[in-house]
């Protein structure tokens, strides 16, 4: 059972890992905790939920939806994060949360706040190695993730875009004075993230076979938040494997100590770990790569 | 420009945020069926003079996880307050409502209470849908002298807390879960079941209530999960630990999306065992999020039949589908009968002040739901629940 468990957190964390590559994107750089990421996806989401519901192909629709998340973070970014990036962290911490709570009840207004099967339309298959299940979604997320990570590692090291990014995530008014446009490439960065974000939150739906307006707070936001202060602000590979530490602390407190109080103590050890390493476990080092 | 805006974000959040909380009001919800409400023009007491309309407050669950629901509920109460507008009122009077969303949410519940009170021109309340959330509220609805009739709340302590304004017309939780139990034993032969519950007060209350009748009949809960439903969707770990503890058959005590999810990923891990649960997952929702192939053989309660042959039942049916495009199932029955029972009264010559008393003495109404009376706490003694299975991605009555 110890190993089934063990399936279980590592595919929840691999869920989390795709939530939290994006969001770590714009953290790690900004460091403004963007509390609207979840929910700007979600909206891509949904996208591409009402484009599969229309007949169109799966591939395409999550294309859209990338796109529209795409856009419509740039929107977001341009209107209500770049006005107030100099504003300390309060204020554009405030307008993230605003910006959430429009797009949730923006999702609300159009697709109505029920619970939908979501279903990419291929049979999900499971693998029985000595009685331990293994879903063959489980695993292609977990490869996703880390195919995600690298793409993006290599981007950022190898590309004129990428340098630029690390440039300004050290220093925006040096990166400004070298003749970077800073408020494009933030502005990317922010649209980047949210399309990365719909494919992390429609693998989430394929991987639980639904889909409600609650996806994006719950889980792209919180969960990817965790995950991103575990690993590592900044760091990549720190959010992949806060978000596996997260989907372990998860299952097995909610198998071996607690279901109905699985949060609290999982908050704890979250409380516990930041006290001891607030900069979490792949701190300075990776957060000034990106 | 940056001004304008700031501005204009500003108002589009504090819309956004207000729109979690206001009343959905002649339509406006996109979801909700249009309401026949109509708000006071003025703070004055109700008037009982004939030609006054009779103002009622719905609350329920109209955005959210649960919002479903809350839909239902007042697509009944709409049709209802259409039939009987329609046939002239309530002695020349007509029925005029407004929904509250409490999404479900106890705090929420007590915020719409505090919104009704205040507004001082409604006749009665249709409750809460959750059992909690009109725990959370109804105090503030009685110190206003306010009736509250619920058709919903199935908790068994909410008639045992001494409330004198609140009637409820369906059967409780505990007296479904001694059919649900005796179903499961005498006929399933369960042995060693497991309980999956959400930390809901009616759902923590079914789950104390299911342990204790089982251990009436000598059987140990094997295994037990709760979970938050708001923010938990993944069960594996609990289903992996039902299957490692033996247990021959689960119950589901929820809404419901979080059963439908747990049966769902039940079935991807190929845990084949009976599922028994109560009317919160008698939902058409519920098949369509678990898929026909989970769903099959589950067993769950309601206190409506829409096959029922009855005349009356099959005319609400066929209303109510045209009306809303669904089948109605025990919140949309329950929301249609609600507002018959408290039409019962007014036409009688009740007021708002008499009406609990007056349905408590008077009442024998035969409603979609069935017989309804109230005794002394404010149960119906008639209410009884009817199990129903899924077959082929229906829901079929067994018993």
């Amino acid at each position: 059972m110890f190993f089934q468990h063990l399936v279980n957190a590592l595919s929840v964390g691999s869920v989390y890992a795709l939530l939290a590559i994006g969001y770590n994107m714009v953290y790690g750089i900004l460091e403004k905790l963007n509390f609207a990421h979840g929910d700007v996806y979600a909206v891509g989401c949904f996208v591409t939920y009402t484009l599969m519901l229309w007949q169109i192909h799966p591939v395409l629709a999550i294309l859209a939806g990338m796109l529209v998340g795409f856009v419509l973070n740039l929107i977001v970014e341009r209107f209500a994060y770049r006005p107030v990036r100099n504003a300390g962290r309060i204020v554009p911490t405030i307008s993230a949360v605003g910006i959430a709570y429009i797009m949730r009840n923006f999702i609300q207004a159009i697709w109505g706040a029920e619970t939908y099967p979501f279903s990419l339309g291929f049979e999900l298959k499971s693998i029985n190695i000595g009685g331990v299940v293994i879903g063959t979604l489980q695993l292609y997320i977990l490869a996703i993730a880390i195919i995600l990570m690298v793409l993006i590692s290599m981007a950022l090291k190898y590309t004129k875009w990428g340098q630029s990014i690390i440039c300004i995530s050290q220093s925006i008014p040096t990166a400004a004075l070298m003749g970077i446009p800073v408020n494009k490439v933030i502005a990317m960065v922010y649209g980047i993230g949210a399309a990365l974000g719909v494919i992390g939150g429609i693998l989430f739906c394929s991987y639980y076979q639904f889909i409600f307006m609650g996806i994006g707070f719950s889980y792209g936001t919180m969960k990817a938040w965790m995950a991103a202060i575990w690993g590592g602000i900044g760091s990549l590979k720190g959010s992949i494997i806060g978000a596996m530490v997260l989907g372990l602390s998860e299952i097995f407190v909610s198998a071996y100590v607690s279901s109905a109080y699985k949060d609290v103590f999982v908050w704890l050890i979250f409380i516990v770990f930041i006290l001891i390493r607030p900069k979490g476990m792949f701190p300075a080092e990776i957060a000034e790569k990106i | 420009m940056k001004r304008l805006l700031a501005l204009f974000l500003s108002v589009l959040m504090v819309l956004s945020l207000a729109a979690c909380s206001q009343p959905a009001e002649n339509g406006s919800d996109a979801q909700a069926p249009a309401s026949d409400a109509a708000p006071a023009e003025d703070g004055q007491a109700p008037a009982q003079d004939s030609g006054d309309p009779i103002r009622f407050a719905v609350v329920g669950a109209m955005t959210g996880d649960s919002a479903n629901t809350g839909i239902q509920q007042e697509w009944g109460v709409k049709l209802a307050v259409q039939e009987i507008n329609d046939a002239g009122g309530i002695n020349g009077r007509m029925l005029e409502y407004e929904v509250f969303d409490d999404q479900l949410i106890p705090n929420q519940a007590v915020i719409c209470a505090e919104k009704i009170v205040a507004d001082g021109n409604f006749d009665f309340v249709v409750s809460p849908i959750s059992s909690g959330c009109t725990l959370a509220s109804n105090p503030m609805f009685e110190s206003a002298g306010l009736p509250v009739i619920s058709a919903t709340n199935t908790a068994d302590h909410l008639t045992e807390q001494g409330f004198k304004n609140f009637l409820r017309i369906c059967p409780t939780a505990g007296a479904n879960l001694v059919q649900l139990v005796e179903l499961a034993v005498d006929t399933y032969g369960v042995k060693a079941p497991a309980i999956f519950y959400t930390t809901a007060e009616v759902d923590t209350s079914s789950f104390e209530t299911c342990v204790e009748l089982l251990k009436e009949k000598g059987i140990e809960v094997v295994a037990s999960a709760a979970v938050e439903a708001e923010t938990e969707k993944d069960y594996n770990s609990h289903i992996a630990n039902f299957k490692d503890a033996g247990a021959d058959a689960i119950f589901c005590f929820s809404e419901y999306a979080p059963s439908a999810l747990f049966v769902k990923q039940q079935y991807a891990l190929g845990y084949d065992v009976q599922q028994f649960s109560l009317s919160g997952t008698c939902n058409p929702q519920f098949i369509e999020i678990a898929g026909k192939e989970a769903s099959e053989g589950f067993i769950t309660m309601s206190a409506f039949d829409a096959t029922n042959p009855r005349e009356q039942v099959q005319e609400f049916v066929k209303k109510y589908q045209e009306l809303s495009d669904i089948v109605p199932g025990e919140w949309g029955a329950g929301g249609y009968d609600t507002v018959y029972v408290a039409a019962e009264a007014f036409k009688a010559g009740a007021t708002k002040e008499n009406m609990i008393e007056w349905l408590r003495e008077n009442c024998n109404y035969q409603g979609v739901t069935g017989m309804i009376s109230f005794d002394e706490k404010g149960d119906n003694p008639s209410a009884k629940a009817l199990i129903l299975q899924v077959k082929d991605g229906q829901y079929t009555v067994v018993e």
